[in-house]
C-alpha cells in the first residue's frame, strides 16, 4: 500500500479539545468517591439504591465516557487519519451538553427524581447525537487500518444502543409508558454501555495503543481483526436471548463475549511482558491492575458472584484503571506533540521542547495508582463482609481521583507555560 | 544519497524526534529512508510545514517504509503519480 496523504497540522485537533474532557473526567470520579464516603456500605449492597445508580453514572458516563470521547477526538486523526470535521466547535458543544446532562442525570438518581432524570435526556441525547454524526463523518473519510476503523464504528453503534436503552428506561420510570421486565432492560443497557461501547473500544483501540506505547510485538492478526466484531456479535446474541427469552442463547453469547475479554486480558499481559524495553512505568501499573480486575470479573461471573462485586471490578477496576493508565501516556504525548508543532511553526530552534516524560513525574502518577489500588482492595474487602471499610475506600478513591485531576492539570499548565515561551519574542 | 533510520523499536515520541533530527542533517539531494512499525500519521503535518515530501509503503504486518525528501528537489523514486 502506498500512501502520500496524511494529517496536516491544521487538521489535528487543538490540544484544548481532548484536554477539556480529560481535565473534567477525574472530578466526576472524585464525586463518586465522595458519594461512597457519604453513603457508606449501603452504596455497594445493592445495584438499585439511588446513590448506587448515581455513582454508576458518575463513573460510567462522567469518568469513562468523557475520557473515551476526548480520546476519540484526538485518536481518530492519529490512528486512522480521520479528523473530526469542525472539531473545535463540535467538541465544545458535545462537551457542554454532556457535562450538563450527566450532572443533571446524576442529580436525578441521587434525589430519586424521575422528572430530573427525564430532563437530563435532552442534553445527553443532543450531545450524543452530535457526537455520533461527527464521528460517522470522520470515519467515512478514514484512511487507516480497516480493523481499527471497524472497531470504532462498532463501539459507536454500541454507544447508540446504550444511550437508547438508557433513555427508554428513564422514560419508562418517568411513567411516560410501561416497560415489561425492567431489570432485563437495565441488564441490556449495562451490557451495551460497558461491553458494547466501552469494551469494544477498549479492545479495538487497545490492540493499537499497547504496541504503540509499550513497543510490544503486535497482537495476532486474527485477534485484532476478529475480537471487536466477536464481542459485538456476542452482545447481539445476549440481546436476542433476552428479547426472545432464551436463557441458553443468552448464556452462550455472554460466555463468548467474556471469553473475548479474557483473551484480550491474557494476550495484553503476555505482550506487555514481552515489550522490547522492559522499563516499568505507571501506565503499566494501571494496565495490569485493570486487566487483573477484568480477569477477576470474568471469574466472578462464572462463579455467580453478586452483581455488586462484578460492578466494582468492572467499573472501579477496569473502567477507571485502564483509561487512567492510558492518560499518563496520551496527555504528556499530546502536550509534547503540540509544543513541537508550535516550535516548527514559529521556527524557535533556540528553545528546547521538554521531554514528554517531564510533564508528569512517575512518582506523582504512582501515588495516584497507590491510592486507587488501595481503594479497590478496601472496596472488595467491604463487599466480602468488612463493611466498615466502605467509607475508607471512598476516601482513598476520592484522593486518587483528585490526584489524577491535579496531575493532568499540571501537564496542561506546563504545556501552556512552554507555549508562552515559544510565542515570546526571540 | 539515501540515509536510513530505523525507529521500529522506539517508544513515542522518540521516532518523531529522531526523524526530525535526521531531517535537520539531510544534505541537498539526499533523502531519508525511515523504517517504522506503524504509519506515522502525526509526522506528516510536520513534514508538510517544513517543506518535505514523503511516500509511505506498508511492507509487512507491522512494518512501514517512509521515504522523505525536500519537496523542492527530485523524489528518490517515482511516486507512481501520487502527490501530497
Amino acid at each position: 500500500m502506498l500512501s502520500t496523504t496524511g494529517l496536516s497540522t491544521e487538521q489535528a485537533p487543538p490540544i484544548g479539545v481532548p484536554f477539556a474532557f480529560f481535565l473534567t473526567a477525574p472530578w466526576f470520579a472524585a464525586a463518586a468517591g465522595l458519594a461512597l464516603v457519604w453513603t457508606g456500605p449501603g452504596l455497594i449492597l445493592t445495584r438499585w439504591a439511588p446513590a448506587t445508580l448515581a455513582v454508576t453514572h458518575l463513573l460510567g458516563l462522567g469518568f469513562l465516557g468523557l475520557t473515551m470521547i476526548g480520546a476519540l477526538f484526538q485518536l481518530l486523526p492519529v490512528l486512522v487519519g480521520a479528523p473530526v470535521p469542525r472539531v473545535a466547535g463540535v467538541s465544545r458543544v458535545v462537551y457542554g451538553l454532556l457535562v450538563a446532562g450527566i450532572a443533571t442525570l446524576v442529580a436525578g438518581f441521587w434525589t430519586s427524581s424521575t422528572s430530573v432524570q427525564v430532563m437530563a435526556l435532552a442534553p445527553i441525547g443532543a450531545g450524543v447525537s452530535i457526537l455520533l454524526v461527527a464521528l460517522a463523518l470522520a470515519l467515512h473519510r478514514a484512511t487507516g487500518a480497516a480493523d481499527v476503523v471497524r472497531a470504532i464504528e462498532l463501539a459507536v453503534v454500541g454507544l447508540l444502543f446504550a444511550v437508547g436503552l438508557g433513555a427508554t428506561i428513564v422514560l419508562a420510570l418517568g411513567a411516560r409508558f410501561g416497560l415489561m421486565s425492567l431489570p432485563g432492560w437495565v441488564d441490556l443497557h449495562l451490557s451495551w454501555a460497558l461491553l458494547g461501547w466501552a469494551g469494544v473500544l477498549l479492545v479495538g483501540v487497545g490492540v493499537q495503543l499497547v504496541p504503540l506505547f509499550h513497543v510490544t510485538p503486535p497482537y495476532p492478526g486474527w485477534f485484532r481483526d476478529g475480537a471487536p466484531t466477536g464481542l459485538f456479535l456476542a452482545l447481539v446474541g445476549v440481546t436476542a436471548g433476552q428479547l426472545i427469552d432464551n436463557a441458553w442463547l443468552h448464556r452462550i453469547a455472554a460466555g463468548f463475549g467474556l471469553t473475548v475479554l479474557a483473551a484480550f486480558a491474557v494476550l495484553t499481559l503476555r505482550l506487555q511482558a514481552a515489550r522490547r524495553r522492559p522499563v516499568w512505568d505507571p501506565t503499566l501499573s494501571f494496565w495490569w491492575l485493570g486487566l487483573a480486575c477484568l480477569l477477576g470479573a470474568v471469574a466472578a461471573w462464572l462463579l455467580g458472584a453478586p452483581q455488586t462485586t462484578l460492578g466494582v471490578l468492572v467499573l472501579a477496576g477496569v473502567a477507571v484503571a485502564v483509561p487512567s493508565g492510558v492518560l499518563y501516556k496520551v496527555a504528556p504525548f499530546l502536550a509534547w506533540f503540540h509544543l513541537q508543532g508550535e516550535q516548527v511553526a514559529r521556527g524557535r530552534w533556540d528553545l528546547t521542547v521538554p521531554h514528554m516524560k517531564s510533564f508528569v513525574s512517575d512518582r506523582a502518577a504512582h501515588a495516584h495508582f497507590a491510592f486507587h489500588a488501595g481503594a479497590l482492595i478496601l472496596l472488595l474487602a467491604a463487599l466480602a463482609g468488612w463493611e466498615a471499610l466502605a467509607r475508607p475506600a471512598g476516601v482513598l478513591f476520592t484522593a486518587a481521583s483528585i490526584l489524577q485531576g491535579v496531575n493532568l492539570l499540571r501537564v496542561y499548565r506546563r504545556f501552556r507555560a512552554v507555549r508562552r515561551l515559544l510565542a515570546s519574542p526571540v | 544519497m539515501e540515509r536510513v533510520l530505523d525507529v521500529s523499536d522506539l517508544e513515542p515520541p522518540e521516532p518523531l524526534e529522531r526523524i526530525l533530527d535526521a531531517l535537520d542533517q539531510l544534505g541537498t539531494g539526499d533523502w531519508l529512508h525511515v523504517r517504522h512499525r506503524r504509519e506515522p500519521f502525526p509526522l506528516y503535518g510536520f513534514l508538510q510545514r517544513l517543506g518535505y515530501a514523503w511516500q509511505t509503503e506498508r511492507i509487512g504486518e507491522a512494518a512501514f517504509d517512509i521515504l522523505i525528501w525536500r519537496a523542492a528537489s527530485h523524489p528518490p523514486v517515482p511516486p507512481a503519480g501520487a502527490s501530497c
